[in-house]
């Protein structure tokens, strides 16, 4: 479960990080376009948000 | 909450985000920055995610509010950041400098706190109950002014922007809590009918407009909220 949960953490900050903080330009280049500029970034917000939630889970679970 | 109920962790998120961009689009109107339909609609995932997430996978609680108070409006400062700008920055001031993260930050912990009084603690419930009753109907009550502006006017944004009045807004605010305080009190059951015919004529005669699909909504707007604050009261 514990294994699991780090994975979507490490997959939803990388994806996050990705459509949030890289320029459109690249994304083009990099063939992984979808929606509008900002759709990405509202996509990329959302997954960086659950991912850090996921973290604070995380360290809920071992600080009780 | 002992055992996880996702219906009531949807709707206590649902109060939470509604609530506090109810507050936020106040406090704006009267400061005088940009309403923008399309940052509120942002603003209304980014704050509804953070809290349902954090509800549903962590708990509801005081670190949990106040983890969720923090990360919610800096995410919100983010996008600002990060996201082309759909609103001509010239001609209106919107609210992407950092300290508006601070302002954010008030609004939803103030929220999260007077949905948690409301669900968690019965001292108080019926004080908390007409705030974010009163809170929440003026966020739909806001988004339908503006989605009818915007279906009007084909998505003018800089149209839509200058629907709303904060004049208005204060005194409906007012006018809704002394209404469902006085239902909660008086009527008990069935409280919603009566501050929904009431704030729909007012809303008919002092609102913005004088606009009988205005005060229709109102009592469907009115309706719903109170419908949903019953099922997530009730134990």
């Amino acid at each position: 479960m514990k294994t699991k949960e780090i994975v979507a953490v490490i997959v939803l900050l990388i994806v996050g990080s990705i459509y949030t903080f890289v320029p459109p330009q690249m994304i083009v280049r990099w063939g992984i376009v979808f929606l509008r500029h900002n759709d990405r970034v509202l996509v990329g917000i959302l997954c960086l948000t659950a991912g850090i939630i996921l973290v604070f889970r995380l360290m809920r679970k071992k600080s009780r | 909450m002992e055992k996880k109920n996702f219906l009531r962790i949807l709707i206590f998120s649902v109060l939470v985000t509604v609530a506090m961009n109810a507050i936020d689009m106040i406090f704006h109107l009267f400061e005088g920055t940009a309403v923008h339909l399309n940052y509120v609609a942002v603003k209304l995932t980014v704050i509804f995610v953070s809290v349902f997430a954090t509800a549903w996978w962590a708990d509801i609680g005081r670190v949990e509010g106040i983890f969720t108070t923090i990360l919610g409006p800096v995410m919100f400062y983010v996008y600002y950041k990060f996201a082309s700008p759909t609103l001509n920055r010239a001609l209106f001031k919107i609210d992407d400098q950092f300290w508006f993260v601070f302002v954010h930050a008030a609004a939803l912990g103030f929220a999260y706190w007077a949905v948690w009084k409301m669900v968690m603690e019965k001292k108080y419930a019926v004080f908390w109950k007409s705030v974010v009753l009163a809170l929440s109907v003026i966020a739909l009550d806001f988004v339908y002014l503006m989605a009818r502006v915007s279906l009007a006017s084909g998505g003018n944004e800089e149209i839509i922007v200058t629907t709303l009045n904060p004049f208005y807004a204060g005194v409906l605010f007012v006018i809704l809590v002394i209404c469902f305080l006085l239902s909660s009190f008086v009527l008990k059951k069935r409280s919603w009918i009566a501050v929904g015919v009431v704030s729909a004529v007012l809303v008919y005669y002092f609102g913005v407009e004088k606009s009988l699909s205005h005060s229709l909504e109102m009592i469907f707007n009115i309706g719903l909220w109170t419908f949903l604050v019953w099922k997530v009261q009730k134990k």
